[in-house]
């Protein structure tokens, strides 16, 4: 089963659940990725970030990847419940390495979204080895 | 010709333009369209600052119809539960008034005079909250637009004289001297009953914060209107709070000190503004306060 382009909520089914969480994993003792979803919803936000935050329960610092290349642009209540979970574990974060690819719209949203939350340092890139890289080199 | 650049910041004006009058006329598909990337981006940013200003206005009407809701509920429980408290409080006030008989005609001499100052107590805890009740009830009569006024032709200096009576040992309790300054009727329309608890509210809250110096109360015409003030020399008002004494539920006093639910001078206004007149305080602290009402005379 594969997560469809399609708002999810909480009616969502458990595999449906399970399949979202585990679009976040760790990469290293302090770097995780995450694959967002096509369509986001504070659902989908929540359920990805809870796991982002129970992975990395306990580090004063980390980074992570986030792959949006695969993401269409979110509306305004979702832009408002990501500033909300992002600004969560913003004291924590060193480095959040925003892939892109070449979506100059979602370029767009990341921007919007780093400015206004005050991300001591992020970067974007056309592909997630290029993030990796880059939250590496920020945590050392 | 324009540049690209110059024609780009065009758009961007006219859109930022667009933006402030609630509009955008930015789509996704003519985001799409566009062959460069900063200029993709610079439209999504401003199509999604429109969005997001419109959806924070959106939370906001939503929030102030959630807060309207809940001050209907209060307002819809203050005058149900005032006009259900005020039929027991009317009945006690009968009972202690026909205990006040039979203690005079049927207690023994020796007895009355400790009676009578316990019922006495017992007499003013209920005039007491016979008033609050009726505080909130007019709460519920002024927030539901059911405020009526009554007119009848009278002298406002008789008016505020039999108030002044009525408070005599009030006054006396709280150690203030009462001059009334005056020089002769103030005939006019007025809703007697309406001008007296205006009146009494005033120098009621002149005595509770006078600090038992004394109060000057005074009545007099001024052309097409008439004019009454309460002037004490007590506690003052804070200049940061003389803006907010008015509005309901506020005082400037702390509560911890002095009782009350801060209805009194919001009730007192919408009285006063009803009458189509005026109220307004000047005060210093610890110099004490001047309350001045205004109202015509054949409103």
């Amino acid at each position: 089963m594969t997560i469809e382009a399609r708002p999810y909520g909480s009616d969502a089914s458990p595999s449906e659940r399970s399949e979202l969480r585990e679009r976040v994993w760790r990469i290293d003792d302090r770097l995780f990725m995450m694959v967002e979803v096509p369509v986001q919803t504070p659902f989908t936000l929540d359920v990805l970030f809870d796991r982002l935050e129970e992975l990395a329960a306990g580090l004063d610092k980390f980074a992570y990847v986030v792959d949006l290349s695969g993401v269409k642009r979110p509306d305004a209540r979702v832009r408002e419940r990501l500033r909300t979970r992002v600004a969560r574990i913003n004291p924590r974060l060193v480095h959040a390495g925003l892939v892109v690819g070449g979506n100059a719209v979602i370029r767009a949203v990341a921007k919007l979204a780093a400015y206004s939350l005050g991300f001591r340092s992020f970067s974007f890139h056309m592909s997630v080895e290029e993030a990796v890289e880059a939250c590496r080199r920020a945590l050392r | 010709m324009l540049s690209d650049e110059a024609r780009l910041t065009e758009r961007v004006l006219r859109h930022i333009a667009e933006i402030g009058k609630g509009e955008c006329s930015i789509t996704d598909a003519s985001i799409a369209a566009e062959r460069d990337e900063s200029a993709q981006e610079i439209l999504a940013g401003l199509l999604m600052l429109h969005e997001d200003l419109q959806y924070s206005q959106q939370r906001h009407s939503a929030l102030l119809d959630e807060l309207r809701g809940a001050i209907r509920v209060r307002d819809d429980f203050l005058s149900v539960a005032s006009h259900e408290l005020r039929t027991p409080i009317t009945t006690l006030g009968l009972q202690i008034d026909g205990l006040f008989r039979m203690m005079r005609q049927q207690v023994p001499q020796t007895l009355q005079e400790t009676l009578s100052r316990r019922l006495e107590i017992t007499r003013r805890q209920i005039d007491r909250l016979a008033g609050l009740v009726g505080a909130l009830i007019d709460v519920s009569r002024i927030t539901s637009g059911r405020l009526q006024l009554s007119k009848q032709l009278a002298d406002l200096v008789e008016v505020i004289r039999l108030v002044l009576e009525r408070f005599g040992d009030d006054a006396l309790r709280g150690g203030s001297a009462l001059r009334f300054e005056r020089q002769g009727p103030v005939w006019g329309n007025f809703d007697i009953s309406r001008v007296d608890q205006v009146f009494t509210n005033l120098l009621s809250n002149a005595i509770r914060y006078g600090r038992g110096k004394p109060i000057v109360v005074g009545a007099v015409g001024v052309g097409e209107n008439a004019r009454f003030w309460v002037e004490d020399r007590g506690i003052g008002i804070p200049p940061e709070h003389l803006n907010r004494i008015f509005q309901q539920y506020e005082r400037a006093a702390p509560s911890t000190s002095y009782a009350g639910l801060g209805l009194g001078l919001w009730i007192s206004r919408q009285l006063v503004e009803a009458m189509g007149g005026t109220i307004s305080v000047r005060s210093e602290v610890d110099a004490g306060s001047v309350f001045t009402v205004e109202i015509p005379r054949n409103g």
